[in-house]
């Protein structure tokens, strides 16, 4: 088999490279046995191809890192806009710049409440003040407490002295229209002042 | 007459000792030994650049010579040693990462010294060669290097891909082939010549 060192090397390399056909490849392998070019040829051919290889190895080393860099950064990035954009909403939140719709819905949801509250408390007096009337009302005499409580006290007066202060607020808020408006007020006589029970 | 298969040893694979053969004689596999032992080594030593591993591979080319050298012929018992020693010596260096110290190795060829004190330097330049040789080809050709050498693909696969014919992936493979080894042949003039004085 006669080749040149070009022919020589390009065999020696298809060989490393598995791409020989089944009878060239069992040609130069006969061929290693006795010739020492072929052998050497494909000593170069097994060295340039690791080196090649080596220094893509390298290059992709190289670059691999640029790139993952590259995406923390737009991770970072991504992450400091979405802090401060929370940052924003949370300090617009806080100083009643945003949401005002939602403010107004809390403030008429307390004033609701104190409104129910205040018609409840209107309507027990009512009732308590009809079985007064009906002469069931028990009185708070006690034989040892004449100091503390006076005999005539009633239930009613203690409660009133004793009325708790969310209770005065609660009437007091009471809007002009809500006896109107509140079943538990739709009477005939219109419910007494705050603090001044029927007794 | 020896297997069909008998000169295709199943290679990388500790051969499976079968009690009904009759391993080679001791003394026919010393003989191969002193007849192709240096060559085999000369062969190996320029394969993997390490003599160490060198005298593994041969000694676990001619272990396997006396496993399975009866089922060679005796005409062509030096092509199945010189076959077996180098895909041994393939073996060795994937399952070794020998292909990590391919560029000490680089270096040991052009200075001549295994491990001499100029290895580093000698060894940044041949990377260097191999770069810039690599930068210095026509993009095409670099392009079948690549996908040759470095993702081991075959020019079938490379044609198909980048829908080239055969015979042009192999044209660009074969000319990138002959100027790489030009630049490195290059390089390592210089020092050839200061190893030499």
């Amino acid at each position: 088999m006669t080749t040149d060192k070009y022919d020589l090397d390009w065999l020696a390399f298809s060989y490393a490279a598995g791409e020989l056909e089944n009878t060239d490849h069992e040609q130069f392998e006969a061929r290693l046995a006795e010739d020492q070019s072929a052998r050497e040829a494909l000593a170069r051919a097994v060295e340039l191809c690791q080196t090649v290889s080596a220094v893509e190895t390298q290059r992709c080393d190289y670059i691999t890192p640029a790139a993952h860099s590259h995406n923390n950064w737009n991770q970072r990035l991504t992450w400091m806009a979405v802090g401060g954009l929370a940052s924003v909403l949370v300090a617009l939140l806080w100083s009643g710049v945003v949401g005002p719709a939602w403010q107004a819905a809390s403030r008429s949801f307390h004033a609701f409440s104190q409104q129910n509250l205040a018609s409840a408390w209107t309507e027990t007096r009512t009732q308590i003040a009809d079985v007064r009337e009906a002469g069931y009302w028990p009185s708070l005499t006690s034989a040892d407490s004449d100091d503390d409580i006076p005999s005539t006290a009633t239930l009613d007066d203690v409660s009133l002295d004793d009325a708790p202060s969310w209770m005065t607020a609660a009437v007091f808020s009471l809007p002009a229209n809500s006896s109107a408006t509140d079943p538990a007020n739709n009477q005939d006589s219109p419910p007494s002042p705050p603090g001044r029970g029927p007794g | 007459m020896p297997s069909p298969d008998g000169d295709k040893p199943a290679l990388n694979e500790p051969a499976a000792i079968n009690p009904d053969i009759t391993p080679l004689d001791p003394s026919v596999v010393a003989a191969l030994y002193v007849q192709h032992g240096e060559e085999l080594r000369r062969f190996l030593l320029g394969i993997l650049r390490d003599a160490q591993l060198t005298a593994d591979v041969l000694q676990a080319t001619f272990a396997k010579m006396v496993e399975r050298g009866h089922e060679t012929q005796e005409t062509t018992r030096k092509a199945w040693l010189f076959r077996v020693a180098y895909h041994e010596a393939m073996a060795y260096r994937r399952r070794e990462g020998v292909g990590d110290k391919v560029l000490r190795r680089f270096a040991w060829h052009t200075s001549g010294v295994a491990g001499s004190s100029d290895e580093p330097l000698l060894r940044l330049e041949s990377v260097q060669s191999v770069r810039d040789a690599l930068e210095e080809l026509p993009p095409e050709q670099r392009q079948v290097v690549r996908m040759r050498i470095y993702e081991e693909k075959t020019f079938a696969v490379i044609a198909k891909e980048l829908k080239i014919p055969i015979g042009t992936a192999l044209g660009r493979m074969r000319s990138a082939l002959q100027k790489l080894k030009a630049k490195l042949t290059d390089s390592s003039k210089p020092d050839e010549k200061s190893s030499s004085q």
